[in-house]
């Protein structure tokens, strides 16, 4: 039997695997993928908590959030295709972003 | 007493801990002599992705950021469509037209100003 | 049947926001028809626009009655933040449009004409205007109601303006740069703040502010919601850059164009404390008695580490990025010194309301002159580049000094009045330790804010002039926060009233 417990824990595993990814992962694009990660195990808990309560409002509440998790990644995957293009034309210094 | 949320609040303390002390302790015990290729990440094979910047093409990523967007619209429009019948039994079929419409024009003056900007000529 | 009073009335309620949204679609429409030189026409545009919005929003504040519409709430507290919000957005667009404008003109001989990004382009830049449009409306939408699913919704419009904001400098390395690290940690923090409101929306079982009093009340023991307010304090600390979440601050100052800066460390700031206090008034509801201790912690460690960190910066930028953490912590103290008997009382927001509004003005107008502060192709803010000031542009450094006195808290000025109300709540609610802390901190900036001070006038004559002619728009947008610190500073009664009327909404 499946329980909302199991649905609590899966979300907070993977929203602790998003957070680990965002500090950990030196590649910027798996960076966003775990900002994503971050969003759905969001939406999960959403859903499963509203199943649980029985209320409709946290099925709608979870189409904005995919908007909202879709618009954002829209704004980094910009940001990183224009970071790219300034760093082809320059000599490789290290990221300073990735301290945290 | 028992709480029905206990366990989420072990796997928080569970997670913090693990993490936490296993960070910590490879910080404070671990022995530290970096050489390139320790950092990269293959250690043999492959260069890692950062660096491979002939496989990186712009454009695909251009066009995978506007379908995003584009694409997310369909999630209002199907809710929206499966319940118009009822808002139109209610008297609100004409209202929720137009809420959907100022929905689609908002949209579609992204999308001009897109094209007008150039972002999708594929050159 | 839909209730044609009803759709009436919620268009009454939010005027400003549907002028506003309005004004952004048109900007973008015009930019779009016109990618090559509409910078000037959608300039004008989103000014009037915004112009427009600000007038209702000032007939809103005067007519008095409050009209609360479903999602959108407009008492008086948000009628206050949405005329301060919209006058800092007229701001940041005079800021912002001779910014572009001179650091084009300045840098055009310098590279190949079909090179220029967006920055390089003469005049301003359209995509600005329309940003800080949007940005002002996800702002509005983040305390304008009390769902706290709209409010995210605004929050994520704000900062989604705001990266793209921060990144708009294309072809200077920080800008992305600090644009990639802003954003990051501004979704990690807009995860954590929705994180929160999903499990408070799980113990609860409502996402509306005003209905958690209706909630029965759980036991001390009870800690899924404890969890959730932890949750959002951590979210909300990042979005304040409150200090043990502040260590993104300097970088992004630093690399943000300077106006850009200069919204961020006001607008931002404003209306994420106007959540801040909405929410910490609806959690009297739970069990929330670790609140208090958390918030008098942060206020200690940040004003401790703004303040000190400021001194050893040897960029304007910088230092006065560690000058809004700390500002940031003397606004937290006012509201952590609200607690009495582990409940917070909404009453002594109004001293941080008028701190808002005068720090708003002051920090504005310090980064109008420091986008001004222009050399070839690059932001020539270090401190050594205000070698001189005060006698190759004496009008510039003169205005310059008073910002700076001001944020330092000197009477005549509106930095003065600001802190004197916060210290005086604190010391009449009992918090005479955290009152002495804020004042030894105050002794401390004095250091790093007098500095350039020292720079301009006492240390001898420059190289050479740096920048270019104040253009008018940000001559005006100068004039405007000069006489404003210095109105807000030696009349301030009028607006310590305001600021009364719109606390006591909040309940």
């Amino acid at each position: 039997m499946i329980t909302i417990h199991h649905y609590l824990i899966l979300s907070a595993l993977l929203f602790t695997l998003g957070l680990l990814g965002v500090v950990i992962r030196k590649n910027l694009l798996i960076v966003l993928m775990s900002l994503e990660v971050l969003m759905n195990a969001i939406n999960l808990l959403l859903i499963a908590v509203s199943r649980y309560l029985g209320r409709m409002d946290g099925h709608v509440v979870a189409f904005f959030i995919m908007t909202v998790a879709a618009a954002e990644a829209g704004i980094g995957l910009a940001i990183v295709v224009t970071l790219f293009r300034n760093r082809r034309t320059i000599k490789t210094t290290d990221w300073r972003i990735m301290g945290g | 007493m028992e709480h029905p949320f206990l366990p989420i609040l072990l796997v928080f303390v569970m997670a913090a801990l693990f993490t936490g002390a296993f960070l910590g302790l490879s910080a404070i015990l671990g022995p530290k002599k970096p050489n390139p290729s320790k950092l990269s990440v293959y250690e043999c094979g492959l260069e890692p992705v950062g660096d491979a910047r002939e496989r990186f093409s712009v454009k695909f990523f251009l066009i995978a950021m506007l379908f995003i967007l584009f694409d997310i619209e369909v999630v209002f429009l199907i809710p929206w469509a499966v319940t118009y019948k009822g808002f139109i039994a209610e008297g609100m079929g004409l209202f929720m037209l137009i809420e959907m419409g100022i929905f689609m024009v908002i949209l579609a003056i992204g999308l001009l100003y897109v094209w007008r900007k150039g972002a999708l000529d594929w050159r | 049947m839909i209730d044609l009073q009803y759709l009436i009335s919620l268009f009454h309620a939010g005027l400003p926001i549907w002028i506003l949204t309005g004004t952004g679609l048109v900007c973008l429409l015009t930019d779009g028809l016109w990618p090559k030189k509409g910078g000037t026409a959608v300039f004008i545009v989103g000014f009037l626009g915004m112009a427009v919005a600000l007038f209702f929003a000032f007939r809103q504040w005067l007519s008095g009655e409050t009209i609360a519409q479903d999602l959108l709430v407009s008492d008086k507290a948000t009628r206050f933040f949405v005329i301060l919000v919209i006058f800092i957005g007229l701001l940041h667009l005079l800021n912002s449009a001779s910014y572009f404008r001179l650091l084009g003109k300045v840098s055009a001989g310098g590279s190949p004409a079909g090179r220029l990004g967006p920055a390089g382009r003469l005049g301003p830049a359209g995509d600005m205007v329309t940003l800080t449009l949007f940005a002002v409306v996800g702002m509005i939408f983040l305390f304008a109601s009390d769902h706290l699913i709209v409010n995210f919704i605004g929050l994520e419009t704000m900062s989604l303006a705001v990266y793209v904001m921060v990144g708009f400098n294309r072809r200077d390395v920080r800008s992305g740069e600090a644009a990639m690290k802003y954003y990051v940690m501004g979704s990690v923090a807009s995860a954590l703040l929705l994180y929160g409101i999903v499990l408070l929306y799980g113990a609860v079982g409502e996402f509306r502010l005003s209905e958690f009093h209706k909630v029965a009340i759980f036991p001390d023991t009870a800690f899924l919601p404890r969890i959730a307010v932890v949750l959002m304090l951590g979210g909300f600390f990042f979005k304040l850059a409150l200090v043990p979440f502040h260590f993104w601050v300097p970088d992004v100052y630093e690399g943000a164009p300077t106006p850009v800066t200069g919204f961020m460390a006001t607008g931002v700031k404003v209306a994420a404390f106007a959540l801040f206090i909405r929410v910490l008034t609806a959690l009297n509801y739970l069990p929330t008695a670790v609140v208090s201790q958390v918030l008098q912690i942060c206020v200690i460690l940040t004003l401790l580490v703004g303040n000190l960190a400021a001194i050893v910066q040897d960029n304007v930028k910088r230092m006065l990025a560690y000058s809004s953490i700390s500002h940031a912590g003397y606004l937290l103290l006012g509201l952590s010194v609200g607690y009495q008997s582990g409940k917070f009382d909404p009453s002594v927001s109004s001293a941080v309301l008028f701190y808002l509004a005068g720090y708003s003005c002051m920090t504005l107008g310090a980064f109008a002159v420091l986008s001004v502060m222009v050399d070839e192709k690059r932001e020539a803010t270090q401190f050594a580049d205000l070698t001189g000031l005060g006698y190759s542009r004496p009008v510039l450094a003169a205005v310059f000094s008073l910002f700076m006195i001001s944020l330092l808290g000197v009477p005549p000025t509106v930095g003065f009045a600001a802190k004197y109300g916060i210290f005086s709540f604190a010391v009449k609610n009992g918090f005479i330790g955290l009152a002495v802390l804020g004042m030894i901190t105050t002794v401390i900036s004095a250091y790093y804010y007098l500095r350039p001070l020292v720079m301009m006038y006492f240390c001898g004559a420059p190289e050479k002039v740096k920048g270019g002619e104040i253009p008018f728009p940000l001559m005006l947008s100068l004039v405007f926060c000069a006489v404003a610190v210095i109105l807000l500073g030696i009349w301030p009664l009028p607006y310590i009233d305001m600021a009364q009327k719109a606390a006591t909404a909040f309940k």
